[in-house]
């Protein structure tokens, strides 16, 4: 979710989300429906192997998610068809209903869990922060995942392998990765090209983004050293971006923390860090977010 | 099976028994290395669970799974990765989603032609059958936790167990009262502790009546055994009963200072008195029980 409406009174100037355009080949058999840097659409990944094809994310709503499998569909022809989702997120899973019967659908536990939670929420919270969503999320149907793995699961598509893990709780509390044959990362909203990370924290809808353990997930992402890395939203980059959303991180753990020490309130830490963190990364995207993410280092640093 | 009888080739036979609403059972008809195969129809796909020995019983199975779920998606597993249970899997390659523990995967590499050299001796007659086997690998591995299967108005949760027959031990339950326990379960006979050292020596006796405690607590109210008639919790209870009193009867004769082989002998012929209806499988034998467990058990007892 990334959305500019959580800055009051800032007009919605983004074009509706709407996942377009054609495939993109990153290496041989692994494509990306580019996000095109619209909010509310995701980088959606389609693997395709010998024997079936993986798809990642749906997009929002019904009629992204019928795109999606439609592009799917084009390249993998009659293979057989698995769908997975990074992180319950409306943008990132509420269109798996058009899956539903053509593919085999595969959740983490924690994942299916989070979505039971939260979904409904999610669909109020998002016609109330977003202007004109409502018909969009109206559509949507939530459906029951095929296959619910712990831990890790890994899928044999034919020539390609995808392994699924379950990282969270970090930028949710059910954060998936998929590795593709140990190279290609989908990272999903830990990670983010030129833009301020995502911190949903809207109590009491959703207090789980633990931003200590994400730092913790990103090291670990680090240390796998894959040579092509799909955020969840914007371009698709390497290791280094993995690094930049680490600096990120960390600066305002660090910053939060320092406040928090010199006595300073919750309100004048976000006050500083937001400040300060826009100066320093003045290219990036949805500075709104800023202040989530210090409150919420700000909650749990100590 | 007696010396003079060869026993029947391990052909996985007759039709699906329906013993719960969706779950069918193909059952073993006391044939040795025959396993009794589950076949669970839900709305949208089919579960097979074990797959018998080779190309031919595996695609056997395959068909009625198919024609059973009018040609639904289907998945296959195993309970373990043996001979008689998923040796098999080659028929299902491209047709249905074989799904395997990562457990499963190392067993199948570790010890797969292994087994079929080890059931070559033991039963000659079966090495064309044995040879023709094809590994094939899995489309989904899991590798921790459980996996959960939902098939469309019935839900089949994968659980991986071992080591305690086997290193890699699954059960299947289906809809939480349907329990496919694998070899971990076996009515009516000796349960198989297969101790053969050095190529096999994972069984962990020990573990594995952990093991039928929980799969206990799960009260399930049928069992179905790898090998044998259908039963319920009481099924379960039998093989744990029999493990303790080899186990028990293993630590002792070990602190009395018997030695191994003298401990297997004894126990064997305690167990054949005790359970004198339960005839031996393949390679079932209290004697190996009893090894396993002097091997495991501590002289300080």
């Amino acid at each position: 979710m990334s959305t500019t409406e959580f800055d009051a009174g800032t007009p919605n100037l983004s074009p509706p989300p709407v996942v377009q355009g054609d495939p993109v080949q990153l290496a041989d058999g692994i494509f990306v429906i580019p996000d095109r840097r619209v909010d509310l659409v995701p980088n959606i990944g389609i693997v395709v192997g010998s024997q079936a094809a993986l798809v990642i994310d749906s997009g929002l709503g019904p009629r992204n998610g019928t795109y999606v499998m439609e592009q799917a569909k084009q390249l993998a022809g009659d293979r057989q068809l698995y769908l997975t989702i990074t992180h319950f997120h409306p943008e990132h899973g509420f269109g798996a209903q058009a899956f539903k019967g053509s593919a085999t659908i595969v959740y983490n536990r924690a994942q299916r869990d989070e979505l039971g939670r939260k979904g409904a929420g999610y669909i109020e919270l998002f016609k109330g922060l977003i202007a004109d969503i409502g018909p969009t999320l109206d559509e949507v149907k939530f459906v029951d995942p095929d296959l619910t793995y712990d831990g890790q699961a890994e899928i044999d598509l034919g020539g390609h392998r995808a392994v699924l893990r379950s990282v969270g709780p970090a930028h949710s509390a059910g954060d998936q990765t998929i590795f593709i044959d140990d190279r290609v990362l989908f990272a999903g909203d830990l990670l983010e090209t030129r833009m301020f990370a995502i911190f949903p924290y809207f109590p009491p809808l959703d207090t789980d983004v633990d931003g200590t353990r994400w730092l913790g997930v990103l090291d670990e992402l680090i240390a796998s050293k894959p040579e092509i890395v799909v955020p969840g939203h914007g371009e698709v980059s390497d290791t280094t971006l993995i690094c930049d959303a680490r600096e990120y991180l960390e600066y305002v753990r660090g910053e939060a923390a320092r406040l928090r020490a010199s006595g300073a309130s919750v309100e004048e830490a976000i006050a500083t860090i937001d400040a300060a963190a826009r100066r320093r990364w003045t290219t990036w995207d949805h500075p709104e977010w800023i202040a989530f993410a210090a409150r919420v280092f700000y909650q749990t640093g100590s | 099976m007696t010396a003079e009888s060869a026993p029947p080739p391990p052909v996985v036979r007759g039709e699906p028994l329906l013993v719960s609403d969706g779950v069918y059972v193909i059952p073993d008809n006391h044939v040795p290395i025959v396993p009794n195969v589950g076949i669970v129809v839900g709305t949208r796909a089919t579960l097979v669970i074990d797959t018998g020995l080779g190309q031919d019983n595996g695609a056997y199975v395959l068909e009625h799974a198919s024609r059973l779920g009018s040609g639904r998606t289907v998945y296959v597993a195993t309970t373990h990765v043996d001979p008689g249970h998923g040796f098999g899997m080659a028929a299902f390659k491209r047709k249905a989603r074989i799904v395997f523990h990562r457990s499963q995967v190392e067993e199948m590499h570790r010890l797969g032609h292994g087994y079929i050299d080890t059931f070559s001796r033991l039963r000659p007659e079966l090495t064309p059958m044995l040879r023709s086997v094809e590994f094939v690998e899995p489309d989904i591995v899991f590798c921790d936790g459980d996996l959960e299967v939902d098939l469309g108005g019935h839900g089949a949760v994968l659980r991986h167990y071992g080591p305690a027959h086997a290193a890699d031990d699954q059960v299947v339950l289906v809809d939480d009262h349907v329990l496919f326990a694998g070899d971990l379960v076996l009515t009516g006979q000796f349960p198989i502790v297969p101790y053969f050292p050095p190529f096999e020596a994972d069984v962990d006796a020990n573990h594995w009546i952990d093991v039928l405690d929980e799969l206990t607590s799960l009260q399930p109210a049928i069992v179905v055994p790898g090998h044998g008639e259908l039963s319920d919790s009481s099924g379960i209870a039998e093989v744990r009963d029999f493990l303790t009193y080899v186990r028990d009867m293993a630590s002792q004769l070990r602190a009395n200072g018997a030695s191994a082989d003298d401990a297997g002998a004894s126990i064997e012929a305690a167990a054949r008195a005790r359970w004198p209806s339960w005839g031996a499988s393949l390679h079932g034998s209290s004697g190996f029980a009893g090894r396993a467990f002097y091997a495991a058990s501590t002289t300080g007892l």
